[in-house]
């Protein structure tokens, strides 16, 4: 469905942040791809999206209709197909903050309406009908008429949930969805990607491994612009020490708050 | 760290502000700013004394001002409409103008070089004052209400489009990419990422270019335009004072509701908008 074949990045200044990225997500996947800060995590994501482009590689994508994107070389209105159907879920703060949550979650279709009725009519009663089918599948119905500006980063995240599922997307595509969240609202968002990993198939880039190791079905290690692992999602330490390097220790610290939700310490804190 | 006694501002940049230097910097801060007026009234030659010694002459021919001829007033109701009309056409007819051109002077929409050649432009209409506009169309069209509704209409745009730009250019970069990331053209993009979050900046900054235009239909009256400046600058020069007076508490009163009116209708407007 999505295949990243030996994807390159150089900058300006001739540092290589991208040094040969390859791997594969299939339909029905939910793909997480973990690294310390500068692995390339997030810079492989915007590669897929045609936001940055590769120095070298290649990336191909297929959509539900068998069409095959060689995204690394579609540009304008041939790289605006492929990103339809590429469901992309921001952190949430990436909502237009001045329309509501329902209006926001039109704009997934805007691809699809033609330029001049985008500026002269807007959306139709069947579009609104069918967004609030979407902000009702993840339990935001009732905000729909709010300001999306005035929403918590929860909920601004769930909005940005129901945008992508409005779209109808062949894969959706996660940077970083619950880095901004607190541990509890985190939890209910991956409990709501798991079952749209399993309709379509997720990749995401998270923090938090313990996350990672709880919902995703595969795990991508990313490490100096190479994936050094890919395969089972583990919460082991001598693997993510292999991952993080140094950086696991500070990692640490913040993922065993929201690890041991359960244990009596914790319990006894809510109380 | 140690006590105040041991202050030794040399330890960090910080701290340089401080410490036993400041009061002595301070009044040489406060003697430079002596010195500098000092030598700027010598320079212009206001002189205290004179302004002190005259002031009691200066009020007693100004008294007039100070008893307006209220007898006036209903010959200048008519006036009065003609420098609403010059501050209220050209500020629907600025604010149409000014959103094309502030979107040719946004970073996130046209190229760099559009951006800051737009900028430019807009920088020198700014620089050249109402007033210098108004006189340069008087000698093209004529005296009257025409030229002074193009100058206000001109000075208008140039304002709006720079602030309507500054608004475009501030909206969340992010937002936008996430757009684009859905498949929509540039134009949607336009549509539904910029428009709706520059919109509340398009109100109320045309709200308030209408009181800045009922001054300027005011100045631009007296050289030419008509309406109440017309009717101020004639009473002066005919040394009627009451009636000048007359003429300037009408404009006093017609600027103040200006104001309460914009005051309204921001009210109005933006009732119940929780994110402003």
């Amino acid at each position: 469905m999505l295949e990243v074949n030996n994807l390159t990045k150089t900058v300006k200044n001739g540092k290589s942040i991208l040094n040969g990225i390859t791997f594969r997500v299939e339909a029905g996947e939910f793909v997480g791809v973990l690294g310390p800060s500068g692995a390339g995590k997030s810079l492989s994501i915007r590669c897929v999206l045609g936001l940055t482009k590769a120095s070298s590689g290649d990336i191909y994508f297929e959509d539900n209709k068998d069409r095959i994107y060689h995204l690394t070389q579609l540009s304008g209105k041939k790289l605006r197909y492929a990103r339809m159907k590429m469901g992309v879920i921001f952190q949430g703060s990436n909502l237009v903050r001045r329309l509501t949550v329902l209006e926001n979650v039109m704009l997934g279709r805007l691809a699809r309406i033609p330029a001049w009725r985008s500026w002269l009519y807007g959306f139709t009663d069947a579009e609104a009908r069918r967004a609030m089918k979407a902000l009702n599948q993840i339990g935001m119905g009732e905000y729909a008429g709010r300001l999306t500006g005035s929403l918590s980063g929860g909920e601004m995240q769930r909005v940005a949930i129901a945008r992508a599922i409005n779209q109808n997307p062949a894969l959706y595509i996660a940077d970083e969805p619950v880095s901004s969240l607190d541990p509890k609202n985190a939890r209910s968002i991956m409990r709501l990607l798991a079952p749209l990993a399993a309709e379509k198939g997720v990749l995401g880039v998270f923090h938090q491994p313990d996350l990672v190791a709880k919902y995703c079905t595969r795990m991508i290690g990313l490490r100096n612009g190479k994936v050094i692992y890919d395969g089972v999602p583990s919460s082991d330490s001598d693997l993510l020490r292999e991952i993080y390097g140094e950086e696991l220790d500070e990692l640490a610290d913040i993922s065993s708050l929201s690890l041991h939700e359960d244990d009596p310490l914790s319990q006894q804190i809510k109380a | 760290m140690g006590s105040i006694a041991q202050f030794d501002s040399s330890q960090h940049e910080a701290l340089k502000p401080y410490g036993s230097n400041k009061k002595w910097r301070l009044l040489g801060r406060f003697l430079f700013v002596v010195v500098l007026v000092g030598l700027t009234s010598w320079q212009v030659e206001v002189d205290l004394v004179t302004l002190v010694r005259d002031l009691p002459e200066g009020l007693d021919r100004s008294k007039d001002f100070f008893n307006p001829l209220f007898s006036a007033i209903p010959e200048l109701i008519g006036p009065a409409f003609v420098l609403i009309l010059l501050a209220l056409i050209p500020t629907p007819i600025g604010v149409f103008l000014a959103i094309p051109v502030s979107f040719l002077a946004s970073s996130n929409i046209v190229p760099s070089w559009v951006r800051n050649t737009m900028r430019t432009l807009i920088t020198i209409q700014r620089g050249i004052p109402e007033i210098v506009v108004m006189v340069l169309m008087t000698a093209a069209f004529g005296l009257g209400a025409y030229p002074g509704i193009m100058a206000i209409t001109i000075g208008s745009i140039g304002m709006l489009a720079k602030l309507f730009a500054d608004a475009i250019e501030e909206v969340d970069e992010k937002a936008l990419e996430s757009l684009e990331c859905t498949g929509a053209t540039k134009w949607q993009v336009v549509r539904y990422g910029i428009i709706p979050e520059v919109i509340p900046t398009i109100i109320s900054t045309s709200i308030f270019r209408f009181e800045i235009n009922m001054r300027q239909a005011g100045l631009l009256g007296a050289v030419g335009a008509g309406g109440l400046g017309y009717e101020l600058s004639t009473s002066m020069l005919a040394l009627e004072y009451e009636r000048a007076a007359a003429v300037i508490l009408m404009l006093l009163l017609l600027i103040y509701a200006a104001e309460k009116l914009s005051d309204k209708l921001r009210s109005i407007i933006f009732k119940g908008d929780d994110l402003k």
